[in-house]
C-alpha cells in the first residue's frame, strides 16, 4: 500500500492523453527522489470508470490529473479538492460512468482517501492523433511545479 | 382518453449507456407510430485508419476503439491475422488469451450490473443513490470489477492499454510469483461471484417474453470466447469466414452506426444469447448457481440479461482460476509469424457479443482492407424491435415518465457501447464569494 498516489487519467485521443503525459512529466521531474521508496507512486489509467476507486484503495493522499473542458483558455490549470471535485464536475455525463460519478460513489461508500486533489488542465484538441496540442504541452511544466509544491510545501 | 392522446417521447441523451445516443418515440391513437434509437457519435473511421498499417500495429490500434473492451478488439484482430499467416498459437498462448478475456468479461459485466443496470430494478435514478442502501452489494461489484482489471494488468505491457497482445501471442509472459499472488485473490473471490448470481436472480425483474433469434459462437467443449462456429437459435451453424453470406449490414438515416440483419431479420448477440446457446458448456458449480436462481434458461425475457451477465462473471472467474492454477512460465510467449498476402477472418465473444473482423493483407503483411462489425451495431435493429414490443406490453397508457423509464431500462438490457472514444470531464465553472 503506497500512501501517496499520483494518477494520470486519459485516453489515447489527442489532448485526452494529457493525464498520461503529465504523469510521465512528474516521473521525469525527479520529484519521487525526494521521498523514501514506496511512499509515492505515479500511474496512468485509461478511462477507468469506477475502477478508479480500486486504484485509490488504501491511499491516504491522491492527486488525480485529468483533461478538462470548461470553456477556459487552453492550458489553464485548475485545482479542486475533495467535495469541490464532484460539485463542479458534471454528475451525469453521458459516458456511462465517469470520474465525477466514481468519486461521488466512493464518497457514499467511504472509499475515498483522506485527501483528494484533482488537477484539471483545459484542453482543446480532441482528434484521433497521438500528440498534445502546443497549448496543452505548455501547461505541463507549471502543472509539475504545482504538484511539487503540493507534496513538498517547505520547498 | 389516454388511448387517444398523442405522445412524443424524446430522450435527447441516454444516461447510463456507454456513448452518445438518443431515443425518439411517437405514439398516435394508442399505437407506436415511430420509434428511433438515434446514435449520433461521429462515425468511427478506424477501418480506414488501419489501411496501410503494418500487421504488428493492428492490436494496439484496435484496442483504442473501446475503452471498456479493448481486449475483444485485440483478440478478433490477432485471430484474423494469424489465420492469414497460418500461425498456430501454442497451448500456452491459447490458455492465456482466455484468461485475459475472462478479465475483460469480469470488468465489463461487473460495471454494467452494478452501476448501470441494477438501479433500474431497485428503483433508483443512479448507482450513487443505490449505493447508500446497498453498500455491500456495490462494494462487492467493485471488487469483482477490480479483479478483472488486475487480470488484464497482469498481461499488459503498459498500465493504460493492454498492449501486451501481439500477433502470435504476447510480448512477455507474467512472472510466476505475480500469477500466484493474483490467483490467491481470484480464489478468495469465488464466493462473491456466486453470491452475485443469487442477488441478480432475486431482483424483481419484469416478465416479458418475446421471440427473438440468439446468435453466438459455439465451441465443441468450452464456453465460447476466442474460437468456435457462429450458431443461432434458428439453426444457423457456419464458419466465421461465412459470416458475410448470412449477415447484412446497412445504413439507416437516423444512426451513424450500421444496422445488421441475419437473413433479413433482427437478432440478439451478447450474454443472454451466449448463455441461451451454450448452457451445456458451463462447469458444474456455475450450472448449480444458475439453477438455484429458479429462472429457466434458455430465456426469452431480455430482462434476464443481468442474470446472464452475473453467470458470466462467475464463469469467467472460475475459468481464470482453473487456467492459472496450471500456469507455467513458457519457453516463449509467442509463436513466430511470417506475413504474406491473403484474406482472414476473426470472430470472438466481446462482453457485448460477437465481434467480427476481416482483413486483407499484402505480401509484407500490410493491411489493405479492414472491416469491423461490433456487437452494438448488430443489436440495434433488435433493440428497436424490442422497444416496440415491450412498450406495447408495458401499456402505452402509462405516463410519459414511466414510458421513458421503461424504454431506457429496455435499452440498458443490451448494455449498448455506442462509443467511448473520449472521456472529457465536463466542468461548469461557478464563482464562489
Amino acid at each position: 500500500m503506497i500512501p501517496i498516489r499520483i494518477i494520470g487519467i486519459g485516453s489515447p485521443f489527442g489532448d485526452d492523453r494529457l493525464g498520461w503525459e503529465a504523469a510521465e512529466a512528474v516521473r521525469r521531474s525527479g520529484l519521487l527522489g525526494h521521498f523514501p521508496q514506496g511512499l509515492v507512486s505515479v500511474q496512468c489509467c485509461d478511462r477507468p470508470a469506477s475502477g478508479l476507486l480500486m486504484l485509490m484503495e488504501g491511499a491516504s493522499h491522491v492527486i488525480l490529473i485529468d483533461a478538462m473542458r470548461s470553456g477556459a483558455v487552453p492550458g489553464t490549470v485548475r485545482r479542486l479538492q475533495d467535495e469541490e471535485i464532484e460539485m463542479e464536475a458534471a454528475l451525469l455525463s453521458s459516458h456511462g460512468f465517469g470520474v465525477a460519478e466514481s468519486l461521488a460513489l466512493g464518497r457514499t461508500l467511504g472509499m475515498l482517501p483522506a485527501r483528494l486533489v484533482l488537477y484539471g488542465v483545459e484542453v482543446c484538441n480532441l482528434d484521433q492523433c497521438d500528440t498534445l496540442a502546443p497549448e496543452t504541452v505548455g501547461a505541463l511544466p507549471m502543472l509539475v511545479e504545482r504538484i511539487k509544491e503540493e507534496l513538498l510545501p517547505e520547498g | 382518453m389516454a388511448e387517444n392522446r398523442e405522445i412524443n417521447i424524446h430522450v435527447p441523451v441516454l444516461a447510463r449507456v456507454e456513448g452518445e445516443g438518443a431515443l425518439d418515440i411517437a405514439i398516435r391513437d394508442g399505437h407506436i407510430a415511430d420509434l428511433k434509437l438515434r446514435i449520433y457519435e461521429p462515425p468511427r473511421l478506424f477501418e480506414k485508419f488501419l489501411e496501410g498499417r503494418d500487421y504488428n500495429e493492428v492490436p494496439d490500434m484496435v484496442a483504442r476503439i473501446c475503452g471498456i473492451c479493448p481486449v475483444a478488439y485485440q483478440m478478433s484482430a490477432v485471430h484474423a491475422l494469424e489465420s492469414i499467416f497460418g500461425a498456430q498459437p501454442s497451448p500456452w498462448v491459447r490458455a492465456m488469451r482466455r484468461v485475459l478475456y475472462c478479465g475483460e468479461w469480469m470488468e465489463s459485466h461487473s460495471l454494467h450490473i452494478h452501476l448501470l443496470a441494477a438501479p433500474d430494478f431497485l428503483g433508483y435514478d443512479n448507482a450513487i443513490a443505490m449505493a447508500r442502501d446497498y453498500p455491500d452489494e456495490v462494494r462487492r461489484g467493485l471488487r469483482l470489477q477490480g479483479l478483472g482489471n488486475a487480470i488484464i494488468r497482469l498481461f499488459g505491457g503498459r498500465s493504460v492499454h493492454p498492449v501486451g497482445v501481439r500477433v502470435g501471442g504476447f510480448y512477455r509472459a507474467p512472472d510466476q510469483q505475480d500469477v500466484s499472488a493474483l490467483l490467491d485473490k481470484l480464489r478468495a473471490a469465488l464466493p462473491d461471484a456466486e453470491a452475485l448470481v443469487a442477488w441478480t436472480g432475486s431482483l424483481n425483474l419484469p416478465q416479458d417474453d418475446q421471440s427473438f433469434t440468439s446468435v453466438a459462437l459455439r465451441h465443441p467443449d468450452e464456453y465460447p470466447m476466442n474460437e468456435g462456429r457462429i450458431v443461432s437459435s434458428a439453426g444457423l451453424d457456419i464458419l466465421v469466414a461465412e459470416y458475410e453470406h448470412h449477415f447484412r449490414e446497412f445504413q439507416v438515416p437516423h444512426s451513424t452506426a450500421l444496422h445488421s440483419l441475419l437473413h433479413d431479420q433482427p437478432y440478439l448477440v451478447g450474454p443472454l444469447a451466449r448463455l441461451n446457446l451454450n448452457l451445456d458448456r458451463l462447469p458444474e458449480q456455475v450450472t448449480r448457481a444458475l439453477q438455484a436462481t429458479g429462472i429457466a434458461f434458455p430465456s426469452r425475457n431480455m430482462f434476464h440479461s443481468i442474470v446472464a451477465r452475473a453467470i458470466e462473471v462467475y464463469y469467467a472467474l472460475s475459468e481464470a482460476v482453473r487456467l492459472l492454477e496450471g500456469y507455467e512460465y513458457p519457453s516463449a510467449p509467442c509463436v513466430p509469424v511470417v506475413p504474406h498476402a491473403g484474406v482472414g477472418y476473426g470472430c470472438t465473444e466481446a462482453p457485448r457479443g460477437i465481434l467480427w473482423h476481416r482483413y486483407e493483407t499484402d505480401d509484407t503483411g500490410r493491411i489493405m482492407i479492414a472491416r469491423i462489425v461490433p456487437p452494438t451495431s448488430q443489436n440495434q435493429a433488435r433493440i428497436e424491435e424490442d422497444l416496440r414490443r415491450s412498450l406495447d406490453a408495458f401499456g402505452l397508457a402509462n405516463s410519459d415518465e414511466d414510458l421513458r423509464r421503461r424504454a431506457e431500462t429496455v435499452i440498458r438490457n443490451y448494455d449498448p457501447c455506442i462509443s467511448c472514444a473520449t472521456h472529457f470531464l465536463k466542468l461548469t465553472v461557478r464563482d464562489y464569494p
